[in-house]
């Protein structure tokens, strides 16, 4: 049980980094998501831009603190999901109005790596929704 | 319950945060003119310049957001990015007129169209955070 909890404490932590970055930094992560052409009209995504930085942030918050596993995995899902998604539409290609600063959900050049390690936090985010129900 | 709404509340305050912010840097972002529009819409313009090369305004975003904020308190400023990639001749002539040598930097035009540079970017020691640098800019600016 110590074991699941420090490693759902290490996966907050990256999530933790992540959206600190993209706290600091809205106008890159705006204009990263701009070049991903997901969104054409840019009042959507100055919209869609705060709500993955605000839902990136509380999701380490659930994960750092001990809450109910389903918000965390709801949360998780669904980020992660939007982000592979996105990275998915964009593999190959090389962005140039991107400041190479979100390596994780938003990067510069997108490749099959970036997508496995998105992939990765998905897989763990489940491996520790199941080991938390079962324990 | 208490601290769903906390959760709720961080959330709500951090939205209207992070809106707030990225609304004020998409309008400086607009406000960046071209040598081309800073000849047309600016002449006897007095005040500071800020020259720099476009393809670095965004990553060095939040450094020429917190270096234009304290000049425009002094004085009118005016961000002008040079794309590099395409020749232009309203590149070489804002180069020449102003006698800019070094890009990224910062200049103060006079009454008279006399340009003086404030602060090379180039030679500015790597190892400076942003609030040295900009407390060294403070210096230049009240020799000049």
């Amino acid at each position: 049980m110590i074991l699941i909890n420090i490693c759902k404490i290490l996966l907050g932590i990256v999530f933790l980094k992540s959206s600190f970055i993209k706290t600091k930094k809205p106008y890159q992560f705006y204009k990263a998501l701009e070049d991903y052409n997901f969104f054409k009209k840019s009042n959507l995504l100055l919209v869609l831009s705060t709500f993955l930085i605000v839902l990136e942030q509380l999701l380490c918050i659930f994960l750092i603190l001990p809450s109910n596993p389903i918000i965390f995995l709801s949360l998780g899902i669904s980020l992660q999901l939007f982000y592979i998604f996105l990275l998915f539409l964009n593999l190959g290609r090389d962005f140039k109005n991107n400041c190479e600063c979100f390596s994780l959900n938003a990067p510069a050049v997108v490749t099959g790596k970036n997508i496995s390690i998105n992939i990765f936090l998905l897989i763990s985010i489940f491996i520790i929704y199941g080991c938390l129900i079962r324990y | 319950m208490k601290l769903a709404l906390l959760i709720l509340l961080i959330a709500t305050i951090s939205s209207i945060y992070i809106l707030l912010t990225l609304n004020k840097s998409l309008s400086l972002a607009k406000s960046v003119i071209t040598p081309k529009q800073y000849f047309t819409n600016n002449i006897n313009y007095k005040g500071y310049i800020i020259v720099f090369e476009k393809k670095m305004f965004i990553p060095d975003f939040n450094f020429y957001k917190s270096v234009f904020n304290f000049l425009s308190k002094k004085s009118p400023c005016k961000m002008i990015a040079l794309d590099l990639s395409v020749e232009s001749l309203d590149n070489g002539d804002l180069l020449k007129k102003h006698n800019i040598k070094n890009i990224p930097s910062i200049h103060y035009i006079d009454k008279k169209g006399n340009s003086t540079e404030v602060i090379n970017f180039n030679s500015i020691e790597e190892n400076l955070n942003v609030n040295q640098i900009l407390a060294l800019i403070k210096r230049r600016v009240e020799k000049i």
